[in-house]
């Protein structure tokens, strides 16, 4: 393990001993690393990033631990952004926690008491809780999400990036892509998923991404197609 | 633009913020180091450091073992702690900077 590696992992374990880990759902560039390792594939392709973006399910999962405290206690500052939604950083990565946005959503940072943590709200993050699995990594057991749920979302939320996040689009789409050949190439089985998870998507979002794959991967779009 | 640049730059932002955090961070914490000195057969603390003007300062913290004492021990050893990460982050952040082409920067 790297330094940087070696660092999430102290994360991963600091969620372990506060019975967090499977009740956190672990989504963003990590899980890239997680797939890789679960698939014992250095070939899978992974676009480091030093982001630790952790969902947390609504309803709320049932444990209750004081994750600002445990942070902050662990080498973690705290650290606001200017819409007040909370980041915590250390010399070699930074951390945030997103909740799934209801109703019309907001932009102001959701208080989970019981975990005394600020989270962002974001769309389409239902979708990935709903499609979650568990995953081992370097012997601690972590949810993340089903890497084909993994891609599609990442397909979605590149399309709604605006402003200065539109240069990340681009890196979004790249890496779901890559997920998507990767796992129609090499792990059929796992990419049938998509089946499973498009029972789940509306028209028009299933319509979005064809839409995405048919400008980018077109031998991809006609599986997906059949899978849709 | 090439997505390994967009990761590059994404990284340097990310060095930028914990630049500036862990600077305000130290600078909530003591400056300097204790020094014990004995006055009278009695040990006691004092606080030395250089000031905004630069000038050599002299503090008196407390008698040895005091509470104020451990407490000011235990500052000054947090900022160590945070000075030697604000350190690897310049140095992450100096090498990152070179990695991305100057115009995108």
């Amino acid at each position: 393990m790297n330094d940087k590696t070696e660092q999430f992992h102290k994360v991963l374990q600091l969620l372990k001993e506060h019975g967090l880990s499977t009740e956190l759902i672990l989504v963003g560039g990590w899980c890239l690393e997680i797939y890789k390792h679960h698939f014992k594939d250095n070939g899978f392709p992974v676009m480091q990033t030093q982001d630790i973006d952790i969902l947390i399910r609504n309803p709320y999962p049932p444990v209750r631990a004081n994750l600002d405290q445990i942070l902050t206690e662990n080498g973690f500052l705290r650290d606001y952004s200017p819409g007040g939604h909370v980041h915590y950083l250390n010399e070699s990565l930074e951390l945030e926690f997103i909740t799934p946005a209801k109703g019309k959503g907001t932009d102001e940072p959701v208080q989970v008491k019981r975990l005394n943590i600020t989270a962002q709200a974001l769309r389409l993050m239902d979708i990935i809780q709903n499609h979650t699995e568990q995953f081992s990594f370097h012997g601690i057991l972590l949810a993340a999400p089903n890497p084909c749920v993994f891609a599609l979302v990442k397909l979605l939320v590149s399309n709604r990036r605006e402003g200065a996040f539109q240069k990340k689009a681009e890196k979004d789409r790249e890496t779901a892509i890559g997920i998507l050949e990767y796992l129609n190439q090499k792990h059929t089985e796992k990419f049938r998923d998509i089946e499973i998870i498009g029972k789940d998507l509306s028209a028009k979002l299933k319509k979005e991404i064809l839409s995405i794959l048919q400008e980018r991967s077109i031998d991809t779009c006609k599986v997906i197609r059949q899978f849709f | 633009m090439n997505s390994a640049i967009i990761v590059l730059i994404e990284e340097k932002q990310r060095l930028e913020r914990a630049k500036k955090l862990f600077s305000r961070e130290i600078a909530k914490l003591p400056k300097g180091s204790l020094q014990l000195k004995k006055r009278a057969s009695q040990y006691f603390y004092y606080r030395v450091f250089r000031d905004e003007n630069n000038k050599h300062t002299t503090v008196y913290i407390g008698k040895k073992d005091s509470k104020e004492v451990i407490k000011t021990q235990e500052l000054i050893q947090e900022r160590k702690e945070l000075e030697q990460k604000f350190r690897k982050v310049k140095k992450d952040l100096n090498s990152i900077t070179r990695l991305i082409p100057k115009n995108e920067r």
